[in-house]
């Protein structure tokens, strides 16, 4: 196992051996990379997005090639948090990487049943949330070289009492990620990635993430009920992608992530009907990287959180280009489809670059641009 | 893109690439390494001739295999099975496979009094597998991997135009050519388009494992039959039907096992008919359904099956008819 201190990253408050993520939904929960690559030389992996209840997913065609993109409809199919926390969480632990549990819900509760089993192991009614753990919005060790994010508490968290008491996690700066946080009873993870662009059953289906203040509320209960680093993953279709960011940062997320996959369509000319069931899907791939990027570099100008770029990145360089737009950390998706050890050549092709240039830790080009 | 470190990853070279018809290729690739492990009918492999773009890689069964060298058979009928028809021979070709769950070792099961393992039924460690070939991803026509006429084209000359030249009966079950004769089990392999190919190598590794298994294969063609000749050198009998449907041609009734692989409505019919036959024979399904990660990663390929969600490229493609057929 490759050794890449050069590219140690942290990204609110953990260490990342390097900045390369497995972008949820394309990578499960690693076990099926696991059998044709070295997966522990990843920075992290953020899980198959994760409902608090099992979903069985979209009938229909749910993939669909573009150019230079495809569109998905999975439509949220997952095992639910527990069959994750009971069968896949340790293993993705045993890996060494940053786990990333990356969560979604159809309503608000769906979320917080979520976050309540995460942390604490089991299901409670999300009536009685008792608010975060100050240490995991407030880390010690917080990155540097990365804006030294402020993090504006609400007055309901500041005056939060703490009942699992969770320090932030800390990464070994050797190159190994700290094991994560554990809490009293809940599964040892390291960061939670709040998926709001799920379909909103109370708004008719639109996207939580689509509206700033429809998010607001949303973000504010995850982050009372999240006693982990949680980074909210933003969607694109948001209609003020750096308000939305913004918003977060104000509701005390730790960091953001973007985007998600846009929503786009096709139609069957012989049929003359869409394509997908649902008429719409989610398009990724090289095809929306310089949209994703302009987005990210928005955002990284906007905020004080850090921010995990992704959208399209199937190559080094489209990496170093979205460090350099301020990205902390970056995501590969799609790619991995292209190829599955994908995020390996991006990983070393970083390195390359960084030792043919001199660059001793990817602060020095970080939001060079 | 560097070249990745994995059993399952061989940078194969194309060995021969042929046009069998207008849309229809065979294409024979030196997987590169010694000889492995056998594979089994029905298994895939996710192949690429390109960079990026386009995006997927293409899941195609497997229709011969010896080894060192794996024969696919495919249809043209999106970009990544544009850019397979122009292969020479010496291109290089990226074969990750082979995945999935192909046909059982033993089609018939027990039932059929067949004894399950004979050695060789060891290798699999899982394995069975097979898409049903084609460009089941990213046509960007949005053409189905089975040529999808087999079944929807109607109106067509059906016609059982068999091209039975075989006899109903080889050898040594002279002259008994109705229903299942004690002591020898029947197998009947039926495919639609694109959906002919796992059956080749199906043929081939049946007659191997059980020398007195008959094996009759049903062959459906939209407009034009292909590998007729070779499907004859292995099969005992082989029936053929251009522009019509080639469930009309399958008397379920006198089989221990059912095999099909092709479009989704002609593997629908032929389970309807099954069921109503009153057969007992096993029923095997190869379902075909659009793939991207072809290894069980990305939940695209998902089958709502009787027992739930299934995987059609790590836990199919290959599931007993009832899973999919037997409900809604």
């Amino acid at each position: 196992m490759n050794k890449q201190p050069r590219q140690y990253t942290r990204f609110a408050g953990v260490g990342f051996k390097n900045p390369v993520v497995l972008a949820s939904g394309t990578c499960g929960f690693g076990r099926e990379l696991a059998e044709y690559f070295d997966i522990r030389r990843v920075g992290g992996l953020s899980s198959k997005g994760l409902i608090e209840h099992p979903v069985a997913g979209n009938d229909g065609i749910r993939i669909w090639e573009t150019a230079s993109g495809i569109m998905n409809s999975v439509g949220l199919e997952n095992p639910g948090v527990r069959a994750f926390i009971d069968h896949e969480c340790e293993w993705i632990n045993s890996l060494g990487v940053v786990n990333i549990v990356n969560l979604g819900g159809h309503s608000e509760e769906d979320y917080i049943k979520g976050l309540y089993m995460l942390e604490a192991g089991q299901t409670q009614e999300p009536a009685a949330p008792k608010g975060p753990a100050l240490g995991a919005v407030s880390p010690t060790g917080r990155p540097t070289g990365d804006g030294a994010p402020s993090v504006n508490l609400s007055s309901e968290q500041a005056t939060a009492t703490t009942d699992a008491a969770v320090s932030a996690t800390i990464g070994d700066p050797t190159g190994n990620p700290s094991p994560g946080q554990a809490t009293a009873v809940g599964p040892r993870f390291d960061i939670l990635e709040l998926n709001i662009s799920c379909p909103n059953v109370k708004s008719g289906g639109m996207n939580f993430g689509v509206k700033t203040e429809v998010a607001r509320p949303l973000v504010r209960a995850c982050r009372a009920a999240c006693h982990h680093p949680m980074v909210v993953k933003l969607s694109p279709n948001a209609e003020d992608i750096v308000g939305l960011a913004r918003m977060c940062e104000e509701e005390g997320a730790d960091g953001v992530s973007l985007t998600n996959t846009y929503l786009a369509m096709a139609i069957d000319i012989k049929s003359r009907k869409p394509v997908f069931n649902n008429v719409y899907a989610g398009l990724s791939g090289p095809a929306i990287k310089p949209i994703s990027l302009r987005m990210t570099h928005q955002v990284c100008k906007a905020v004080g959180i850090p921010v995990m770029g992704l959208g399209g990145i199937t190559t080094w360089q489209d990496a170093i280009e979205y460090i350099m737009a301020g990205a902390t950390c970056v995501q590969v998706g799609t790619a991995t489809f292209m190829k599955p050890d994908m995020c390996l050549d991006i990983i070393d092709g970083i390195e390359r670059y960084m030792e043919e240039n001199k660059i001793g830790s990817l602060d020095e080009i970080r939001g060079c641009v | 893109m560097g070249s990745i470190v994995c059993s399952k990853v061989s940078q194969g070279h194309i060995i021969e690439n042929k046009a069998l018809s207008k849309d229809f290729y065979l294409m024979k690739v030196d997987l590169g390494v010694g000889a492995g492990a056998p594979i089994r009918p029905g298994r895939f492999f996710m192949l690429r001739s390109w960079g990026t773009e386009p995006v997927l890689s293409r899941p195609i069964s497997v229709f011969d295999a010896d080894g060192a060298t794996v024969s696919f058979l495919y249809k043209v009928v999106g970009r990544g099975t544009k850019l397979f028809s122009g292969l020479k021979p010496g291109d290089a070709i990226t074969c990750d496979g082979p995945h999935g769950n192909g046909f059982p070792d033993n089609p018939a099961g027990d039932a059929a009094g067949v004894s399950a393992h004979d050695g060789t039924a060891g290798e699999s460690g899982g394995g069975t597998t097979g898409d049903c070939g084609g460009d089941t991803t990213g046509d960007a026509a949005g053409v189905s991997a089975h040529d999808g006429k087999a079944g929807e084209s109607g109106g067509g000359t059906t016609g059982d135009c068999a091209w039975d030249t075989t006899g109903d009966c080889t050898g040594d079950c002279a002259g008994d050519t109705t229903a299942k004769h004690i002591g020898r089990t029947k197998i009947a392999m039926v495919g639609g388009g694109v959906g002919i190919a796992p059956f080749y190598l199906a043929c081939k590794v049946y007659r191997g494992l059980y020398p007195d298994m008959r094996l009759d294969v049903y062959l459906g063609f939209s407009d034009e039959g292909i590998l007729i000749k070779e499907y004859m050198d292995v099969a005992d009998k082989v029936t053929v039907n251009v522009g019509g449907f080639v469930t009309d041609d399958v008397d379920a009734a006198q089989y221990d096992a059912i095999l099909t692989c092709g479009p989704e409505i002609m593997m629908r019919v032929l389970y309807q008919k099954y069921l109503a036959s009153g057969s007992g024979a096993q029923f095997h399904v190869s379902m075909e359904n659009r793939m991207a990660c072809g290894i069980g990663a990305c939940l695209v390929c998902t089958c709502k099956n009787k027992s739930g969600n299934k995987k059609a490229c790590k836990d199919g493609p290959v599931f007993p008819g009832h899973e999919v057929f037997g409900f809604a």
